[in-house]
């Protein structure tokens, strides 16, 4: 029972979570001064479909990431980053960047070994730009919920090209301005 | 399309069972760590939606269909570009914020670009987690390929979003 309570109190005295009441309630009194209280009620009450749609699919997606992050092996994910910078090596890692689940702190200390291991910039940062651009498990679990099917559809069909190009547009600019001595070992 | 619902509770349940089965300490971490992120969605998310719901009839439709609308063209994709740049808020934030932007009228190619701009820079991130984490040259690289390329991801999505018969 103190367990499921300080669970509950964990959710409430959350830094991010003030700041969103904070301006939630400053939104509220804005809408009320401006358009009267019959405006707020059906403001307020406008979010019923996306509630439905969040309680329905989210818990799923999160059991579902929480899930491929234990079973996926850090060591097979080095191994597809490993592969090397040719086409193979920049494909698996726009493949391995849009799959992986799992935050910024799963996912950059595997890049920071395999930087360190001397891999090339094509592959590690086709890598981190998927992974920020494409990720499957952030597109399911935010962006459908909120703003529906359409907008992730055109995104990811416009966008898939870009984590390659940018991979290799980074590789190209490493050698017009190589990094600094000893980079590598820091 | 509404129908992804219960196929990924299919297969959620399905890798669920099968951890469980053959890897019942693995299955434990999965659940610590699931009761970890639900956290955001009893709080934050909910709030978030409340915040937008209220935000939603303040924001001026003709402002942001003139800046980001589908008529604004490479112009509102520059623009949006910028405005990604400028928000340093995490997903839950984020992604409401967007439902007021489309609700206001802002066009998918405009938002693409505004998306992609936000998950490239992401201030809250870049700065806080992969500076400490890749040092300078690692984060000024990428942010400098990614600069180069960012425009083309909007004017790429206007004829997508024509090619798919879209609108918002």
């Amino acid at each position: 029972m103190q367990s499921v309570f300080d669970y509950f109190r964990s959710i409430i005295f959350d830094r991010l979570f003030a700041i969103v009441a904070v301006i939630a309630a400053v939104c509220g009194a804005l809408l009320y001064e401006l358009k009267g209280p019959e405006e707020v009620w059906r403001a307020f009450l406008s979010n019923e479909g996306v509630f439905l749609l969040v309680a329905s699919l989210v818990p799923a997606a999160l059991m579902l990431s929480a899930l491929i992050e234990v079973l996926l092996s850090r060591e097979l994910v080095e191994k597809w980053l490993g592969v090397g910078s040719g086409f193979k090596g920049i494909m698996l890692a726009t493949f391995a960047g849009a799959f992986v689940p799992g935050g910024p702190f799963l996912c950059f200390p595997i890049v920071l070994a395999l930087y360190r291991a001397g891999a090339d910039w094509a592959p590690l940062i086709t890598f981190v730009s998927s992974w920020s651009i494409l990720s499957a498990m952030r597109i399911i679990v935010f962006e459908v919920p909120f703003v529906g099917f359409e907008l992730p559809i055109v995104r990811v069909l416009s966008c898939i090209w870009l984590p390659p190009v940018i991979g290799l547009t980074a590789r190209y600019i490493a050698r017009i301005w190589p990094p600094p001595l000893g980079e590598r070992d820091r | 399309m509404i129908y992804i619902v219960p196929l990924i509770w299919l297969g959620t349940i399905c890798l669920a069972i099968h951890t469980w089965r053959n890897h019942p300490e693995k299955f434990a971490t999965a659940m610590r760590s699931f009761a970890r992120t639900a956290r955001i969605f009893l709080g934050v998310v909910p709030m978030a939606l409340i915040a937008a719901g209220f935000l939603s009839p303040l924001v001026p439709g003709d402002l942001v269909g003139r800046l980001l609308g589908e008529t604004a063209g490479l112009t509102g994709v520059m623009i949006a570009i910028l405005i990604g740049f400028c928000i340093p808020v995490p997903p839950p934030v984020f992604f409401p914020l967007m439902a007021v932007l489309l609700g206001a009228g802002a066009g998918y190619s405009q938002l693409t670009a505004l998306i992609a701009s936000w998950n490239v820079f992401a201030a809250h991130r870049t700065l806080g987690i992969e500076l400490p984490i890749m040092g300078r040259y690692f984060v000024a690289l990428r942010i400098l390929a990614s600069l180069a390329i960012l425009p083309l991801s909007g004017l790429i999505a206007i004829p997508v979003v024509e090619w798919l018969g879209f609108a918002p």
